[in-house]
């Protein structure tokens, strides 16, 4: 195999990785701001159970949980998720929406009741303190670790392959497997690599452009 | 004329009684400095007008429209009327609360233009009797929908009502001497600065009383000045203000009365010179001995 379709393998299997990291992302950023409401709520049986859903997705590994979404409905309901994707994105959006959750409610508990009272008194509402005072200042103090469970996910991802999704590694360890040549998984090493690089950039620069205030 | 009248005012925290029996009146243009110890209960009275603390009982009157009383006191307001109440009354707090996002122009004019926006809103699309964002979405569009030159009808009149938020706006920044400072953010500011944008925020709504929780306590020494100069200036402008303080020279000059508050209750309450050179109670007398 040249090293020419190596690189072509490769950057199929890196396609996928990509396409599953940015999926993941755009649905469990949401979903985790949602699910730190309910572990905020004030009604308490909402609170409970939120907190422990988050408990029960962060206390297990990652790679049971793909298992059991892609084996689970099938062995219980004679229901198959026919795409491995669909399955290992459910598995992904769930467990990062649970450790976004965490890092949202540490940033939103952060801020100050005073910025909370300042609008109340200036008459507006809770949905306008929330998104025009309070957001944007948690956003800001949760960059850095956001940025940490980013750059995680990028390598998270490879635990896909537990289900045979064809991600970045699969494809390297099958070339690996099937042609007896080493150097693909150092090779997929550099993708990873220069990936979590670039995102570092890319967070750095965001983290630099938010810092006009203090 | 009354602008104010509060009566039989009561708040418990759990079994801590915090405000026994408030009441008292204010004329337009007064300005009152409530004065006293901490745990007095200065600061509960204030949030307790301000509607960020419920009062137990108790009545408060503002220029003739009962906004609380507690033969309703079961009833909870919803936020609406809520922050319609809460619009009567302009608060200045101990640790200025600007929002550190936005610059200082943005500070002041951010509120009047979410209240413009609505108002807006509600004349060209009628009135969302639910207020959920789902409604509000569906009215919006539909109005959108029903007349395309009503859309731009709205963003022709929301750039009108924002250009008058904004030129309000400036002549406050003129009027506290911060014009220099327009697109500066909090953290730029000196403690002193930060108070008066936090002054000019709350006059952008017009209340019709404006509260200090004690506004220097947070101050350097040196910056207490120019705070305490902003207010003795609207007095001027005949504003009318309930100014809880420890600055007792400065209450004796600008308060047209005094309340001196001690346990919850108001002990004393009168003209400077009736409380600072002749008061009445022991306790006044022990407190004003003090400074």
């Amino acid at each position: 195999m040249t090293f020419l379709q190596v690189s072509k393998d490769l950057l199929e299997g890196f396609g996928t990785t990509l396409l599953l990291f940015i999926l993941t992302l755009i649905l469990s950023l949401p979903l985790g701001l949602i699910v730190s409401f309910g572990s905020m709520s004030k009604f308490k049986p909402l609170r409970w159970l939120t907190r422990s859903m988050v408990w029960v997705i962060r206390g297990t590994p990652l790679m049971l949980q793909i298992i059991i979404v892609f084996y689970a409905p099938g062995l219980l309901f004679g229901v198959t998720l026919s795409k491995r994707m669909t399955a290992a994105l459910i598995a992904f959006v769930i467990n990062y929406a649970c450790y976004f959750s965490e890092i949202y409610r540490g940033g939103i508990e952060s801020i100050s009741k005073g910025q909370y009272e300042a609008g109340q008194v200036l008459g507006m509402t809770k949905g306008q303190i929330f998104f025009k005072i309070v957001l944007f200042q948690v956003i800001k103090r949760i960059m850095a670790p956001i940025s940490n469970e980013v750059i995680t996910l990028v390598k998270d991802t490879a635990l896909a392959r537990v289900i045979a999704f064809p991600e970045l590694i699969m494809v390297a360890y099958n070339i690996v497997a099937g042609y007896g040549i080493l150097y693909p998984l150092f090779y997929a090493g550099v993708f990873y690599l220069v990936f979590s690089g670039l995102l570092t950039i890319l967070f750095s620069h965001i983290e630099a452009k938010l810092d006009y205030y203090r | 004329m009354t602008i104010l009248e509060v009566t039989d005012l009561k708040k418990s925290f759990d079994t801590l009684e915090v405000l026994k029996d408030i009441s008292f009146t204010m004329q337009k243009s007064e300005v009152l400095a409530i004065i006293g110890s901490s745990g007095s209960g200065k600061t509960t009275l204030l949030r307790v007008l301000n509607f960020l603390e419920k009062a137990d009982s108790g009545k408060i009157v503002v220029a003739g429209k009962t906004l609380y009383d507690c033969s309703n006191c079961s009833i909870q307001d919803n936020e609406q009327d809520l922050r319609k109440k809460r619009l009567h009354f302009g608060l200045v707090f101990q640790s200025f609360n600007l929002f550190p996002q936005y610059t200082t122009l943005r500070n002041i004019t951010l509120a009047s233009d979410l209240l413009s926006k609505e108002r807006v809103k509600q004349s060209l699309f009628g009135k969302d009797t639910k207020k959920t964002v789902g409604s509000k979405i569906k009215s919006f569009f539909k109005g959108a929908i029903a007349a395309p030159n009503l859309f731009k009808k709205y963003r022709a009149e929301l750039a009108k009502e924002y250009d008058a938020n904004r030129k309000k706006a400036l002549a406050l920044l003129d009027r506290i001497g911060l014009t220099d400072k327009v697109d500066a953010y909090p953290f730029q500011l000196s403690g002193g600065q930060q108070q008066r944008v936090a002054i000019a925020r709350a006059l952008a709504l017009e209340p019709d009383i404006l509260c200090f929780d004690e506004p220097t306590s947070a101050l350097d020494p040196e910056l207490t000045g120019e705070v305490l100069r902003v207010i003795k200036d609207l007095k001027d402008y005949g504003a009318t203000m309930i100014v809880v303080t420890h600055e007792m020279e400065f209450a004796r000059e600008v308060a047209d009365r005094i309340i001196f508050m001690h346990d919850g209750k108001i002990e004393e309450m009168g003209t400077p010179t009736q409380v600072f050179d002749s008061p009445k109670s022991l306790k006044t007398k022990q407190f004003i001995a003090k400074y």
